[in-house]
């Protein structure tokens, strides 16, 4: 393979733009299966199976999933979401910062306890976190959710930020230290615009893995008006028969908000990530 | 839109949505407990299809007719995180007050420990079989369980598809196999065993296999450990079943329920061993075309048993509202009830209290009716007579089954040591 790279660059060229089409297909092809489905009815689905030519289309499975309350669910979602997101930047910001450039005894011992605690499995802290919320009476509530939603991202995002803004120079903020700006100043006004890129990169990441989240709220939310989307789209499954058209439909709306983050920070989001490595 | 403000836009949201969020999170109601009681009256469903969610809420509306003093909600959960949720509900210091469940093991075991109200008191003297009193009881005599609704199994068929390949319901199990290749001939699969996402299927085969050869005693001591599955009895089970192997669709085990289901509607599998729930979902003429026949019989000296899973409520031990637990387990044990939940939810089921008729009777109900009367006992569903520790080991050892139907006294071991290491946790 390299050999042939070698010699003949523009049989590479039209690998490459011979076999990325192939791949992007491939990768589109459930996805426009999930947005099929959910235009055909029920009966055409059961009738002629999931690989048939549809019937006809029609919009009646999101009429049904929105009248089904899928509404509430995403205004949930959202709920928990924009806070835990923001929340969670300047949380993690402000920690990333002081062990990044603070001589604070024992940071690296916090650094890689943070990390530490992003190794073990969700599944391992549900019970013993569903009865401290049921202490602090957090159970069953919004405010629970963002309160457990972002204490458990908050090492990893930290993690991330520290390694990124070890590489602001030094001078950046010696220099505004010369100019008399405070610990807080130097924060607010040197590091923060330059983390920009990562914060976005990382506000999007914390969006969709807050707003994707099933297992945190199945375990911590109780009652059906409070349930963010993704338990909302389970419980539209019956437990011998579902509506694969209702529930693709679903998916689709549920999907909007994060296509919608990604779209508008995309760009962030590689170039954020690559500087934080680069260093 | 600039990005600032964009940014600044977002953060105004996340502020607004912030204090939204804080007025949500005040407690619902006041914890419960220390002879406390409270009005409020949470019922948590697994009912989560649309035709059950409508049942359930009519349910409630009935009952806040009749009792005002108390105000209920409905919780819907999809029946497996349910099923995931319900140690832990249970146990919550402010549980829901009424939950779905199934008569059976499972139930026994939370009577056991405590965590089930005693509804002794509304528990109806009238109306429930022998069978369904015994299996509302727990081992102290008190009333855990109510009642409301149970279905059967049996091979069900499509008439029109019978009709058009020229054959008729088997009475044997000789007959069964005779079928079976009558139909492969004509180019149909015979039977349906749909296993991507419900291998569980399988013990419905074992479960009635077992049942006809070697009756319901045997069943009930093997599944309760007394007995163990390398017993010969449970190679013949295998060895009965290893004769239709060969006429399970052979895209089975790709296959997931709801398509299996389809594949059986559309004709390509002509034979489906199943609940009538296979057929809440499709449409109304395919509905009038459905029927069953009664699981073939194996040994005609081995008494008849039907598989008939009754479902019904259970109430939390630690409910902050027992007065309202119980005045809502009251209501659904009446004939009324039950009759007015089979109306809205439009399931194929039949009623648990033997006063209630079906709102809709149709030939295949009073089919399934007059099969459950006609039987001499009635077991629950494998996973209802155990657990689903039990459960998981016999499809692990079942679905190796299908792939290496030689390999059966390797499977048998195997099978018995899953089984004795689950009982042991």
């Amino acid at each position: 393979m390299t050999a042939v790279q070698s010699r003949n660059p523009r049989l590479r060229t039209w690998l490459f733009h011979g076999g990325m089409p192939v791949l992007a297909v491939l990768w589109l092809i459930p996805l426009a299966l999930v947005v099929l489905t959910s235009l055909r009815t029920f009966d055409d689905l059961a009738a002629s199976g999931l690989a048939s030519v549809p019937d006809g289309l029609t919009a009646e499975p999101y009429r049904q999933a929105l009248a089904s309350g899928q509404w509430r669910s995403i205004l949930n979602s959202l709920l928990i979401t924009v806070p835990v997101v923001l929340v969670t930047l300047v949380l993690a910001s402000m920690a990333a910062y002081g062990l990044a450039r603070h001589r604070i005894p024992f940071r690296r011992t916090m650094l890689l306890l943070m990390l530490a605690g992003n190794l073990l499995p969700a599944q391992l802290l549900l019970i013993p976190v569903l009865k401290l919320t049921e202490q602090f009476g957090l159970f069953d509530s919004l405010m629970g959710m963002i309160v457990v939603q972002t204490a458990v991202g908050l090492g990893f995002y930290t993690f991330v930020l520290h390694g990124f803004m070890r590489g602001i120079p030094q001078e950046l903020t010696h220099a505004a230290r010369i100019d008399g700006a405070t610990t807080f100043g130097v924060y607010l006004r040197i590091v923060l615009p330059l983390t920009k890129p990562a914060l976005a990169a990382l506000g999007s990441l914390c969006f969709t893995w807050t707003f994707n989240d099933l297992v945190w709220s199945i375990t911590l939310l109780r009652s059906e008006d409070k349930l963010p989307v993704t338990p909302a789209i389970l419980g539209m499954q019956g437990e011998f028969v579902s509506s694969w058209n209702v529930i693709a439909a679903a998916t689709v709306i549920a999907a909007i908000p994060t296509v919608i983050v990604f779209l508008r920070f995309q760009r962030y989001f590689i170039s954020g990530l690559l500087i934080g490595s680069s260093r | 839109m600039s990005r600032r403000g964009f940014l600044a836009g977002f953060g105004a949201l996340g502020i607004a949505s912030t204090l939204g969020a804080c007025a949500t999170s005040t407690p619902a109601r006041p914890a419960g407990g220390g002879g406390q009681s409270s009005t409020a009256l949470v019922l948590k469903s697994r009912e989560s299809s649309d035709n059950g969610r409508k049942g359930m809420q009519a349910l409630l509306d009935e009952f806040a007719k009749q009792h005002p003093q108390y105000k209920s909600t409905l919780n819907t959960m999809e029946a497996a995180a349910f099923q995931q949720q319900i140690r832990a509900d249970l146990t919550l210091s402010t549980p829901p007050d009424v939950l779905t469940w199934f008569a059976g093991e499972i139930a026994s075991d939370f009577a056991q420990q405590s965590l089930l109200l005693d509804v002794t008191s509304v528990y109806p003297a009238q109306g429930y079989s022998e069978q369904f009193a015994k299996l509302s009881t727990d081992a102290t005599g008190k009333k855990i369980f109510i009642p409301t609704v149970y279905y059967w199994w049996g091979v069900f068929y499509r008439k029109s598809y019978f009709d058009k390949w020229g054959v008729a319901e088997p009475k044997t199990w000789d007959e069964f196999v005779a079928l079976c290749k009558t139909l492969q001939g004509k180019g149909v699969s015979p039977i349906a065993l749909p296993l991507a996402d419900a291998a569980w299927l399988t013990a419905s085969w074992f479960d009635y296999l077992n049942l006809r050869i070697n009756g319901a005693g045997f069943h009930r001591a093997l599944l309760a450990g007394n007995e163990a599955y390398t017993d010969a009895r449970v190679t013949k089970v295998l060895d009965t079943w290893k004769e239709v192997l060969p006429y399970l669709d052979p895209a089975s085990k790709g296959l997931a329920s709801t398509e299996g289901y389809a594949k059986w509607q559309q004709g390509k599998d002509a034979m489906f061993l199943c609940g009538p729930f296979l057929a809440d979902a499709m449409p109304a003429d395919v509905k009038d075309d459905i029927s069953f026949f009664q699981f073939p019989i194996v040994d005609p000296a081995v008494p008849v048993v039907e598989e008939a899973p009754l479902d019904g409520f259970i109430a939390s031990a630690h409910t902050a509202n027992p007065e309202g637990a119980k005045a809502f387990l009251g209501f659904v044990a009446t004939p009324a009830a039950q009759e007015l939940y089979l109306k809205i939810s439009g399931n194929a089921l039949l009623p648990a209290n033997s006063d209630a008729k079906s709102p809709v009777s149709t030939p295949l109900l009073e089919k399934g009716r007059a099969m459950v009367a006609g039987a001499a006992d009635v077991t629950q569903f494998f996973n209802r007579d155990t657990n689903d520790d039990q459960l998981n080991a016999l499809t692990t050892a079942l679905v190796r089954f299908i792939d290496e139907p030689d390999k059966g006294a390797d499977i048998q071991k195997q099978w018995q040591s899953d089984s004795a290491k689950a009982r042991g946790n």
